[in-house]
């Protein structure tokens, strides 16, 4: 605990009170004050090793040794006032979930990727912008033309 | 409101023309009573008026003012109450109320300049559509 | 058929019902009521049910000398010398499975499908290529007849994939259909399926060569009918296969018949690929009006749609091919179509008004406007009932100034020979020389070429061609430019007059092009000095013939669209377009109003003040009359787009508008109307001949000058309003034109 202390005076010191509170921000140690969960999340990394960090900008962590055999990897998500676990891209969910011991930078270095999409976190309930609707169904902006000719254009100039 | 409506009955038969008479302005009267709230579950405020519906049910009703047999009147009776049932009980859909009553047998598109007055049969057809 | 006869001779094989039943067969007696086939009929053992040519098939007995008779399963049939097992066998009645063997396209004798029994011949011989001898005594359904078709159509699955599901002939399809009827349920082949590479034929025929059976109809088709030596045969045994010899498109007009012609899905049309299957179709019997021949089409549609267009048979016009522009247009339907009325602002701009405001601005303004200043132009693809009713319009309103474009501004109504093609179509099969004038009809009229090409094969006839050089797809003489050939052939000075004078049955055809040259009357002149020279018109042979290109131009003539004077577009305030787009109205005063009429937006809008949005020849029912005097109906197909309405309905409406109420508002009523101007256009698909020659002509002064013809159409593809719009066409004409 001592240790802790001591680490931010040392970086008030580094870099200024202001830049200080600015990065207390930032790293979602205010946010800390309403989410319990985020809470919990950092004082869990204490002392974890951070393994990776991806695209998004979420932190990996592990934590060998005192800590119960399932609960040694977690993240820490890049957005720290709306997270859930779809945001997780897929070369670094089978890290996370035990599936493999391969981190995610490894397996993204193991297999170069040669087709797929980029990873899309769900949006469920973000609002109608993100429902997807079939081609045919009338909230599409693209919805199908059943009009089986085309007009004349009258502003069209020869 | 539907409730109540379905306590209301008209019962079998009118014996005379007056209470024929008597019936029919109690249903008209339930018609109009009915009519907020129809305009609410169908969602009719944007295409019509409350009065506007109530001269549509009127005219439904003057259209059999000529009928003076108690049991032809017991029978149109008998009709509009299950017409006004249906519409109650949302047995119906929006388009249905709006092409019955709203828009009426003329069509959307209802020439009320009288321009075409003299037109013959065929211009009248012509403006309307290529095939009629 | 095929299943007709076998459920036929299901019936026949059991004996109990036998007395009591006839034959299905699908032709009425009616249609083959031809005595020899009739007597053939009834010379039939009686024991055996009665039966029908096939198809309507009739036998033409030229020499009743060379009349052999043979025995088609026990039945005797009379038949002339010289024709095929297959043909005797149609005559009896009995349908032969076939691929390769066509009627209208020489004998190959390649696929082996047709093999039948003969008596006393060690095998069975395949009937398309082997001459019927008296006597003979052919069988169709013995077991080893069976046995052969069963054993060829086995080899021919072999290597034809089993993809019918995503093929476009499925449906249509005679290998489908013959190896239901014909086939062995089961077949003994285990190995590998061979694979073909597809060829690029250009933008209109689709190829999946994996599935060619090696008929070579196409190959026969294209050098014997179309006249180009694109496709051949090339490699041997299961290598074998269809294919231009170096990468090549087809050039050819005509090139679209061999989708019809292929017996399986090998070639298919590229623009309908994957559209819609057959059975999805609804077929309208019409007339092509983007050329004056005036081809039976089908319009095969689909709800609002047409979808494709194929030919219908008719032996005197198109006989069973149609040119690709009649067959590949029909995409331009859907493009550029005018759908609302609507009204040019001072702005320049047009906005869409309803039909009431449209006709009320144009009344109006007609009112305003001295008589003599009308003006009517009657479009390309008019049809009579419409051209009747704005002359009528026009006439009433006091002028006289009407026009269909193409015609010229001086066209000579007065002789129904001076302006359509005498000898008929079919007729120019009998003609044993050519003289074409300012004409290209590969261009033209396609299917007219096709006829003369057929006859030029047949009897070496010669052909003479006056004017600017052009692509022949058959043998002849390229004799000069200009008129003045035409006077060196009057004199008999020319070398080619002694080959018109020795012709037995010499023809002239004139294109229409000429009717737009200042000197036309002179070129018409000199033309009747040659047809007099050469006995081109006799009681029995009229050769004299004018090639129109348009499809409204005969149907106008007739009804008299002639203008008062041949300068009214230069004085003209009022202009009535209906739906021509090729009128020169570079003289049109610009205070002039000018209406459009029709169904596309192309060049005649752009001059426009208003435009009345008129149904296209697929959409309405209309007469028209063909280059050689046929009058023909169209047939709607689908329904008109947006708020279009029919022509003649559209004029009717207006003229009671205007005050000026025309006396018909039907159809009906509106051809009896025609009937006291041109009678014979309402005699329906029958040709009307006219009734005097050209020789009654006024004498001309005129002197021909020196200026050579003008190709009358530049570019095949893309020649009025609907197959400009068409994207298949603009590629065609962006590939193919030469």
């Amino acid at each position: 605990m001592a240790s802790v202390v001591r680490s931010i005076f040392q970086s008030i010191k580094e870099k200024g009170i202001g830049n200080f509170i600015k990065e207390l921000k930032q790293e979602g140690y205010v946010r800390c004050l309403a989410d319990g969960n985020l809470l919990q999340t950092k004082i869990h990394n204490i002392g974890a090793t951070l393994v990776g960090v991806d695209k998004f900008g979420n932190k990996y962590y592990e934590k060998l040794g005192d800590t119960q055999y399932g609960r040694h990897r977690w993240v820490e998500y890049a957005q720290k006032n709306r997270y859930n676990a779809s945001q997780v891209p897929a070369e670094w969910h089978g890290w996370l979930h035990h599936v493999t011991d391969h981190t995610g930078d490894e397996l993204l270095l193991l297999k170069p990727k040669r087709y797929g999409l980029e990873h899309k976190e769900n949006f469920s309930g973000e609002g109608d912008a993100y429902i997807y609707h079939s081609k045919g169904h009338t909230l599409n902006p693209g919805q199908r033309d059943w009009t089986r000719y085309q007009t004349w254009q009258p502003t069209k100039k020869e | 409101m539907s409730q109540i409506l379905k306590s209301l009955k008209v019962p079998p038969n009118s014996a005379s023309l007056e209470e024929a008479r008597t019936r029919t302005f109690e249903f008209f009267r339930m018609c109009c009573r009915s009519i907020p709230h129809v305009m609410e579950i169908y969602n009719l405020h944007d295409v019509v008026s409350p009065s506007q519906l109530r001269s549509a049910a009127a005219a439904e009703v003057r259209k059999n003012a000529n009928v003076t047999n108690p049991k032809v009147i017991d029978m149109l009776l008998f009709k509009g109450m299950e017409e006004l049932m249906n519409i109650v009980n949302q047995s119906k859909q929006r388009h249905h109320i709006v092409g019955q009553y709203v828009v009426g047998n003329q069509g959307l598109v209802q020439d009320v300049s009288g321009k075409d007055r003299d037109a013959s049969n065929f211009l009248k057809k012509f403006y309307s559509s290529n095939y009629s | 058929m095929g299943l007709g006869l076998l459920a036929s001779r299901a019936l026949r094989s059991s004996r109990i019902i036998r007395n009591s039943t006839r034959t299905i067969v699908s032709t009425p007696e009616l249609k083959n009521a031809d005595a020899a086939a009739a007597a053939a009929a009834a010379d039939a053992p009686s024991d055996l049910p009665k039966r029908n040519p096939v198809g309507g098939a009739r036998v033409h007995i030229p020499n009743p000398d060379d009349v052999i008779e043979v025995f088609v399963d026990g039945y005797p049939v009379k038949i002339p010398k010289g024709m095929t097992v297959l043909q005797a066998c149609e005559i009896a009645g009995v349908d032969i499975p076939r691929f390769c063997y066509h009627s209208r396209l020489s004998i190959a004798g390649n696929c082996r499908m047709c093999l039948v029994e003969v008596e006393k011949s060690p095998k069975p011989v395949a009937s398309c290529a082997m001459p019927a001898l008296p006597g003979m005594k052919i069988k169709t359904d013995t077991p080893i007849a069976k046995k052969a078709r069963e054993g060829v159509m086995e080899f021919l699955l072999m290597n034809h994939p089993l993809d019918c599901p995503i093929c476009d002939q499925g449906g249509e399809c005679d290998l489908q259909d013959q190896s239901m009827a014909f086939g062995s349920d089961r077949g003994r082949f285990t190995e590998m399926k061979r694979s073909v590479v597809d060829k690029n034929l250009g933008p209109l025929v689709k190829t999946v060569m994996t599935r060619c059976i090696q008929c070579t109809r196409c190959v026969r088709f294209a050098s014997e009918v179309a006249g180009v030596e694109d496709l051949g045969m090339l490699g041997r045994g299961s290598g074998e296969e269809i294919g231009t010899y170096v990468e090549k498109l087809m050039t050819s007009e005509l090139s679209g018949n061999v989708i019809d012609i292929c017996p399986v899905g090998a070639l298919t049309s590229k623009p309908f690929a994957f559209k819609a299957r057959n059975w999805e179709l609804k077929g309208t019997e019409s007339i092509d009006v983007t050329d004056a021949v005036g081809s039976n089409i089908r319009i095969d549609s689909r709800g609002p749609e047409v979808m494709r267009v194929v030919p219908r048979l008719n032996e005197d016009i198109n006989e069973e091919w149609i040119s690709d522009k009649t067959r590949f247009f029909y995409d331009g339907l859907k493009r550029q179509r005018l759908n609302d009325p609507m009204i040019r602002g001072a702005d320049g701009r047009f906005q869409a008004v309803s039909w009431r405001d449209a006709l009320a601005i144009v009344a109006e303004v007609m009112h305003q406007i001295k008589p003599e200043e009308i003006v009517g132009v009657a479009g390309k693809l008019s049809d009579a009932e419409s051209m009747m009713a704005l002359k009528d319009l026009l006439n009433k309103m006091g002028s006289n100034n009407i026009f269909c474009e193409g015609n010229g501004m001086r066209p000579n109504a007065d002789l129904r020979s001076g302006y359509i093609m005498n000898t008929s179509i079919s007729g120019l099969e009998k003609a044993d020389a050519f003289l074409l004038v300012g004409t290209q009809p590969r261009v033209e009229a396609a299917m007219v070429n096709a006829r003369i090409r057929k006859t030029v094969k047949a009897t070496n006839a010669k052909v003479g061609y006056v004017g600017p050089a052009a692509d022949f797809n058959y043998d002849h003489e390229h004799l000069g430019t200009d008129p003045q050939t035409l006077v060196e052939i009057a004199k008999g000075s020319h070398p080619f007059s002694s080959a018109l004078k020795n012709a037995k049955n010499p023809v002239i055809i004139v294109g229409a092009g000429v009717f737009d040259r200042d000197d036309k009357d002179a070129v018409f002149a000199a033309v009747d000095t040659i047809a007099k020279n050469n006995n081109v018109v006799r009681p029995d042979w009229n050769g004299l013939n004018v090639l129109l290109l348009n499809a409204a131009q005969a149907a106008a003539l007739d009804l008299g669209l002639v203008p008062e004077s041949d300068k009214c577009i230069d004085s003209a305030k009022f202009v009535y377009l209906m739906g021509a787009d090729d009128v020169n109205l570079d003289k049109l005063p610009d205070d002039a109003f000018v209406v459009y009429q029709g169904h596309h937006g192309d060049r005649g809008v752009y001059r426009a003040n208003v435009i009345l949005p008129a149904s296209a020849f697929t959409e309405k029912e209309g007469i028209y009359e063909n280059t050689e005097g046929c009058a023909q109906i169209t047939l709607p197909a689908v329904p008109t787009v947006g708020d279009a309405r029919d022509d003649w309905k559209i004029v009717r409406a207006l003229s009671e508008v205007a005050g000026v109420g025309l006396p018909y508002d039907s159809l009906g009523a509106i051809r009896s109307r025609i009937k006291t101007v041109a009678p014979n256009l309402l005699e329906v698909d029958e040709r009307q001949p006219a009734t005097f020659s050209t020789s009654l002509r006024p004498e001309v002064s005129q002197k021909v000058s020196a200026t050579p013809f003008t190709p009358a159409v530049e570019n095949f593809y893309m020649t009025d309003a609907i197959t400009r719009a068409s994207k298949i066409m603009a590629q065609c004409s962006a590939l193919l034109k030469k």
